[in-house]
């Protein structure tokens, strides 16, 4: 076992790669998904120029929901592209006149990027303003109008609304999808100790040595399990336990399924590595590979979102399928799909050792 | 400044980055696969207005008619399309529900005390429910006071639903999906080129280059300028030629003014070398620098360029992210922004370059003293 003692002596020993391993991913769910991110009130600059009564009610609506930001009608494109604001509303001077009178006037807004965030605040400002002109045709006096429009959320039927602040399975689901992006750098790392070797020589040294290559590779393999085990648990267990992350009571699941994902990605590494012919094409290959296996994947995004031929290739990637596990269990408690990730995750691994088992052997013959 | 020594490290390392003709074609290749994918899912999000849909639970006891109005508002086709609408029993942990994640958000509807209300827990601040619920609210107690007042809805003499806003398109239009990520992706994928620069320190680290270079007349100076200046334009080269593929094939907008976008590739580049160089001077290891490339070139500068999302907003990190001040200068030249705005970012990828070939100096000058 001097192959299997000598990957997880070396590992320990380099500071660095600890702090890539174990920091890194901590660093970054702190700051990407328990600092919020998604989920931010929208940035509202409105720009009254009528300051009426029914303008200043309707700002107020606006404040319920979003952040009203003070800032200088000239800039609003460079606001809006150093996304400083995500919306703007501009009231032009007589507009309550005119709307109240039944004239066909509109609210200006403008927005850079974000129209699905706007969706919601949009539909309000319509239907806010609707209703206060049939309030108005229904009242005796100016004085009755905006008495009435005082009544419009609490009449018949109040409304209230209590944002909750939790870390939700959503928000664990974020995170292992930043997690699920951080065990792939691990593998990298882990996998880096076999291209070592392969760049100093030392597999053909060892395979010339009564060391079977199987059981070479099989060294190799196993300290990744090893490390990849420690490096899952302490993450998964730290989320929880030092983070509160909630996992419905389906954490060991989590685990398992998690680790047997980095074990089918130690072997997709190990496969590259095999292959092609030196470290920078090796590590060159990952890098690129990385992205990619991230986002069609569905790390950051559902894949349900994505074109029916993308969600078809995605298939094909391991991250696809503990993604699916992740939000099935975690959001919908649905542990169906598990048998399947399982046997496929089972496959991905046995097919890529057994191309890095061609691969070695292909290099060993040609030494 | 720039000898004959300088200029033959500068063609071996341009020699040496186009040998690995793959690096080019597949970082642009893939980069061009992330712009489309990113791009498509935003124009999809665009065009439905969701990410996904949105997990609501209802209990609603209120009294008629507002809850006979309030189920059939939610049986319609077009709120089915964005929430995934389930009703529970009055007896549900609401709060419990929301932790577990089973829903985003939970609606309360009871009639007490002679009173309806409606009561919405969301942890989506951005909920559509909050406006819908709003809107119900709203126009429930709209028709109440004029059924009040006249009777019937019907005897308004115009009942008045017009469209209210008009969206005002940008001068320079506005973006799309293709063309938001066609900037921010591509200066997040660019960053790991950085591995380029971090193989030049390591070659002449391991290579012995330094200690032997004391005895010949060539400067470090000239082999780190030569070298870095050689990784810069090779840099900007791969992001002109993505650039215009993305253009090309993919309709990327791309309408700006060309030196502003060349002068924001060179220093973005200058800063992605940099990055490179800085981390193979700390780790000495091409394993390590390449977490530390992934890790702050891939990950946190792009989050705050909007890279992963394009809700963000600019806080204190994102002044030391360039991918955030490249993406301004590059939207405000192809958009119409002001040339306050373009100034700022060049001066701020400026500064962080500065920053950053300071700290290079810093390290390199006692490293190689101590190799000395």
């Amino acid at each position: 076992m001097t192959v299997f003692k000598k990957n997880l002596k070396v590992f320990f020993s380099s500071p660095i790669k600890l702090a890539i391993v174990f920091l890194l991913p901590f660093m970054f769910v702190l700051l990407f998904v328990s600092g919020g991110t998604g989920n931010l009130p929208t940035t509202v600059a409105v720009f009254d120029h009528d300051n009426t009564k029914l303008t200043k009610a309707l700002i107020g609506e606006i404040e319920k929901s979003s952040v009203i930001v003070q800032c200088d009608e000239n800039e609003v494109l460079d606001l809006l592209i150093n996304s400083k604001v995500e919306y703007t509303i501009t009231i032009e001077e007589g507009y309550t006149n005119a709307l109240l009178s039944g004239k066909d006037v509109h609210l200006e807004d403008t927005y850079f990027i974000n129209k699905e965030k706007l969706f919601p605040l949009m539909m309000s400002i319509e239907a806010y303003l609707n209703n206060a002109v049939n309030l108005y045709n229904i009242s005796n006096s100016e004085e009755d109008f905006y008495l009435k429009l005082e009544y419009i959320n609490d009449f018949e039927v109040s409304y209230s609304q209590k944002n909750i602040e939790i870390n939700s399975s959503q928000k664990t689901v974020d995170a292992l999808g930043f997690m699920i992006q951080f065990i792939i750098y691990s593998g990298i790392i882990l996998a880096a100790f076999l291209l070592i070797d392969k760049e100093t020589n030392s597999t053909i040294r060892i395979l010339v040595s009564p060391k079977s290559l199987a059981s070479y590779i099989f060294e190799h393999f196993l300290s990744y399990i090893v490390l990849e085990i420690i490096i899952v648990a302490s993450l998964l267990t730290t989320l929880k336990v030092g983070f509160d992350y909630s996992f419905n009571n389906n954490f060991l699941l989590i685990l398992l399924m998690i680790i047997l994902f980095s074990i089918s990605i130690i072997a997709f590494c190990i496969m590259v590595i095999s292959i092609l012919k030196n470290s920078k094409a090796s590590y060159w290959f990952m890098l690129c590979a990385t992205t990619p296996l991230i986002m069609i994947g569905g790390c950051y995004f559902d894949v349900s979102n994505m074109s029916n031929v993308v969600q078809n290739i995605s298939k094909f990637l391991p991250t696809r399928w503990i993604m699916d596990v992740i939000r099935d269990v975690l959001l919908y408690d649905n542990t169906e799909k598990v048998t399947l990730a399982i046997v496929v995750l089972i496959a991905f691994t046995v097919v890529y050792l057994s191309i890095s088992r061609i691969g070695l052997r292909k290099l060993l013959s040609n030494k | 400044m720039f000898t004959i020594f300088m200029f033959t490290i500068f063609m071996f390392t341009i020699k040496n980055n186009f040998k690995a003709f793959w690096i080019p074609l597949s970082i642009i290749a893939t980069t061009l696969i992330v712009i489309f994918l990113l791009g498509s899912i935003l124009e999809n999000m665009q065009k439905t207005g969701v990410n996904s849909k949105e997990r609501v639970g209802i209990i609603n006891e209120m009294n008629h008619p507002y809850k006979d109005e309030f189920d059939k508002m939610f049986e319609g086709n077009e709120l089915k399309k964005i929430l995934e609408i389930t009703c529970l029993n009055e007896n549900e942990d609401v709060q419990l529900l929301l932790e577990e994640g089973k829903f985003h958000t939970i609606i309360e509807a009871y009639y007490l005390d002679g009173k309806n209300s409606i009561n919405v827990s969301t942890v989506y601040p951005e909920s559509y429910v909050l406006a819908i619920a709003t809107n119900f609210t709203q126009t429930a107690n709209t028709v109440t006071m004029v059924m009040q007042n006249q009777g019937d809805m019907n005897t308004l003499e115009k009942q008045y639903n017009n469209k209210i806003l008009k969206t005002k398109i940008l001068e320079k239009g506005n973006p799309i999906g293709l063309d938001y990520y066609g900037v921010v992706s591509m200066l997040q994928m660019i960053a790991i080129l950085g591995i380029i620069a971090v193989y030049a320190i390591l070659d002449d680290k391991t290579k012995n280059i330094f200690p032997r270079i004391k005895t010949a007349p060539i400067s470090n100076f000239n082999i780190i300028a030569g070298r870095t200046i050689a990784n810069v334009l090779y840099i900007t080269f791969i992001l002109v030629v993505i650039a215009t593929l993305a253009s090309l094939i993919l309709g990327v907008n791309w309408n700006g003014n060309y030196l502003v976008i060349l002068t924001v590739f060179i220093l973005f580049s200058f800063i992605i070398t940099l990055l490179g160089m800085i981390s193979a001077q700390l780790t000495k290891s091409v394993t390590a620098s390449l977490g530390v490339i992934m890790g702050i070139g891939s990950v946190l500068w792009p989050k705050y360029s909007g890279a992963f999302s394009p809700f963000i907003k600019s806080t204190i990190m994102s002044y030391v992210s360039p991918n955030f001040h490249a993406k301004n200068v590059l939207f405000a030249t192809i958009y119409g922004g002001s040339t306050k705005t373009i100034f700022e970012g060049l001066v701020f990828l400026f500064i962080i370059a500065i920053v950053m070939m300071s700290i290079f100096t810093i390290i390199e000058r006692s490293k190689i003293n101590d190799s000395i």
